[in-house]
């Protein structure tokens, strides 16, 4: 308890709010920036930390983090282009959402289910860092391999009106995540010769390429003025409609609470899952993907859901859960305090005053959130013809600044032609994303396993873990193939 | 777009558009796993598994293209519909097809000039050209927002993200 209360003081400070609210205003600026992404700006902000008290500098970066992982859904929903890649999902129902006028009604319900999700996962963060760390500190390659597998039949759900073009992409998808240097042998695969496809296709181009840039193309195909509407307009959100949302919230927020405290997999993957369960149970499922408000807050419960657990793996066993903990690691190092175990018995104090703040961020995030939806909702007040072109600014410049490197923007050029051709052919570009995020991770465990086994197969239902996953695996399959029948029955 | 092709017996294809994509693909998917796979794909000459060989994963997702393709195309033969269904509310352009190969032109155009230019005499290329593609008519306007945007979003790149944006011809 005096932990506690010596971390409330050490938390009460000026600068400690100060850079709470920068952080989290910066988070949002850029994260409602299509390429500009969450990592580049923790990176980014990493020097400038070096002169500040400990607390203040990780409270500085977990407000741009978790600031810029809610602002994706802003320009996900207003321009069709995810500021983060965690806000793809997003894009399903708050884009028909915001085309058909219902902008502030998409943007609503993503900031509060943002809120809560975050608060949620704040609470997990707290109550359970030690327990939940401990159970995914017991997945080893079969595990993993399963709990891919479990995500990836999240593909059928996403598969728009036809399953087979949806595995089609999905296999795509998974397919383009091999080309780049092979993790076993360390020989190249499917780069044709190219040095930049050694490290693998880049995942920002990709996406930009595959979400944004279609849309820009196909824009001038279109009479003019004939798509041209003022999507800012819109009536807010009901309390009736934001109650209908509350069970795909609080379980979204759940489902990313879990995937957030299991490393490696990230808010993508969560956001996904946690739409495809909402989708699956919702008595508007039927709408999902046409417009539907809780698509909207199952996807963006699940990806801020990780925003707090992330940090469960990364304090209690000094383990980063993604890139963007990794960079926060080079935080704790510069003010000479290891991150792990032993960090809640040598800094209580320094941590407790992290959760302090931590747990104001949600608050942080609904004032910041309503300033920064009201302003960024004047981006689709701007006419097309002006707003197509400064997205493929954007695109390019935003492409370019992952690595500065000029061949990114040549893999986004392509990745769009690509999601042209699935627009006009009706190929839903969301498994292959899905397929590409999840690629490296399954092959790689899938490969793991078979080494740890010696070649014996029961090495994939070596103990309860791997059994529960794999009844959920096939329970997901068996339901969700239903369901995609049963919606192309109807919708025939 | 609704019409239907006639298959070798006579028997219309139902899909069309669905069926010609899905040959596509699967032409696409042997050549992939035919020629692409082996030539691409080095593999050791002693592999402990064949699951562990870098050519396993691959030559796998290819084979399950092919069974989708071929999948998608006989129900595509046997299908009733006749294709996607055009977005409502939105009217094509008559000189669309046109249209959509400038606008490819000016995107890839820009990977190329990217270096040679400079990001921002680009990108205000880029805009002076895809302002009248989209209907602007007004000369000083586009002269204006070709110039202001793409300054804009360049110094915000440059100076507040720190993004060493290609200065090309600019001495910035």
């Amino acid at each position: 308890m005096a932990d506690i209360f010596a971390g409330f003081h050490l938390f009460f400070t000026l600068e400690n709010f100060l850079a709470l609210a920068a952080g989290m205003a910066i988070g949002i600026i850029v994260g409602a920036i299509p390429g500009l992404t969450a990592t580049m700006a923790i990176v980014l902000a990493l020097p400038f930390t070096f002169t500040m008290p400990a607390e203040t500098a990780l409270l500085l970066l977990v407000g741009i983090y978790k600031g810029a992982i809610f602002a994706g859904s802003i320009s996900a929903i207003l321009i069709k282009a995810p500021g983060t890649p965690a806000s793809a999902c997003t894009i399903l129902d708050g884009w028909p959402l915001a085309q058909q006028g219902q902008t502030r009604k998409a943007l609503d319900v993503a900031l509060y289910s943002s809120c809560i999700a975050d608060f949620i996962s704040n609470l997990s963060l707290i109550f359970f860092a030690g327990f939940i760390a401990g159970f995914a500190l017991r997945f080893g390659p079969p595990e993993f391999f399963w709990l891919i597998s479990f995500s990836l039949t999240v593909v059928i759900s996403v598969s728009g009106r036809s399953l087979l073009k949806g595995l089609i992409s999905a296999s795509l998808g998974l397919l383009l995540s091999t080309v780049g240097m092979d993790l076993v042998y360390g020989g190249p695969r499917l780069t044709f010769g190219v040095l930049e496809l050694t490290g693998g296709i880049s995942f920002v181009p990709l996406l930009i390429g595959l979400f944004a840039l279609p849309e820009i193309l196909d824009y001038y195909t279109r009479k003019v003025g004939a798509a041209t509407k003022n999507a800012a307009t819109g009536e807010r959100l009901t309390w009736g409609e934001f109650r209908r949302c509350l069970t795909a919230v609080v379980r979204g927020s759940l489902i990313g609470v879990v995937i957030g405290a299991i490393p490696g997999t990230g808010p993508s993957v969560a956001s996904f899952l946690s739409y495809a369960e909402a989708r699956r149970t919702s008595k508007q499922r039927l709408n999902f993907g046409k417009g539907e408000i809780e698509g909207v807050a199952a996807a963006e419960a699940g990806n801020n859901g990780v925003a707090g657990a992330t940090l469960i793996p990364l304090l209690a066993l000094g383990v980063p859960g993604d890139v963007m903990t990794a960079v926060m690691i080079g935080a704790f190092l510069i003010h000479g305090i290891a991150p792990g175990p032993l960090l809640f018995q040598n800094h209580a104090p320094f941590v407790y005053a992290i959760f302090w703040g931590i747990m104001l961020t949600s608050v942080f995030m609904l004032v910041a959130g309503k300033i920064a939806t009201r302003n960024f909702a004047r981006v689709a007040d701007i006419p097309s013809h002006v707003l197509m072109p400064t997205v493929l600014i954007f695109c390019v410049f935003g492409s370019y600044a992952i690595n500065n490197s000029v061949f990114d923007v040549l893999v986004m050029l392509c990745a769009g032609v690509l999601g042209l051709v699935m627009l006009r052919f009706d190929i839903a570009p969301a498994p292959l994303l899905i397929g590409f995020i999840l690629g490296p991770l399954f092959e790689d465990n899938l490969r793991r396993s078979i080494l740890m086994g010696q070649g014996d197969l029961t090495v994939f239902v070596r103990n309860e873990i791997t059994w529960v996953f794999m009844v959920l695996t096939a329970l997901s399959l068996i339901i969700g193939i239903r369901q995609q029948r049963a919606s192309a029955r109807a919708g025939a | 777009m609704t019409r239907h092709d006639s298959g070798r017996d006579g028997r219309r294809i139902g899909n069309p558009h669905d069926f010609w994509l899905a040959v596509c693909v699967l032409v696409l998917g042997v050549i992939f796993v035919v020629w692409v796979i082996p030539a691409e794909i080095p593999t050791p000459v002693r592999e402990p598994f064949a699951v562990v060989s870098p050519a396993f994963f691959p030559r796998l997702l290819g084979i399950a293209i092919i069974v989708c393709a071929t999948l998608l195309a006989a129900s595509a033969w046997l299908s009733r519909s006749a294709g996607p269904a055009t977005v409502v509310g939105i009217e094509p352009d008559r000189h669309g097809f046109l249209k959509l190969l400038l606008a490819l032109l000016v995107a890839f155009g820009y990977f190329l000039l990217l270096r040679r230019l400079g990001a921002l005499p680009t990108s205000v290329l880029a805009m002076l050209i895809l302002l009248p593609l989209g209907g602007e008519r007004r000369p000083l306007l586009i002269l204006l927002v070709s110039v202001l945007l793409p300054t804009a979003v360049y110094l915000l790149f440059v100076q507040v993200a720190r993004v060493p944006l290609p200065a090309g011809i600019m001495p910035f």
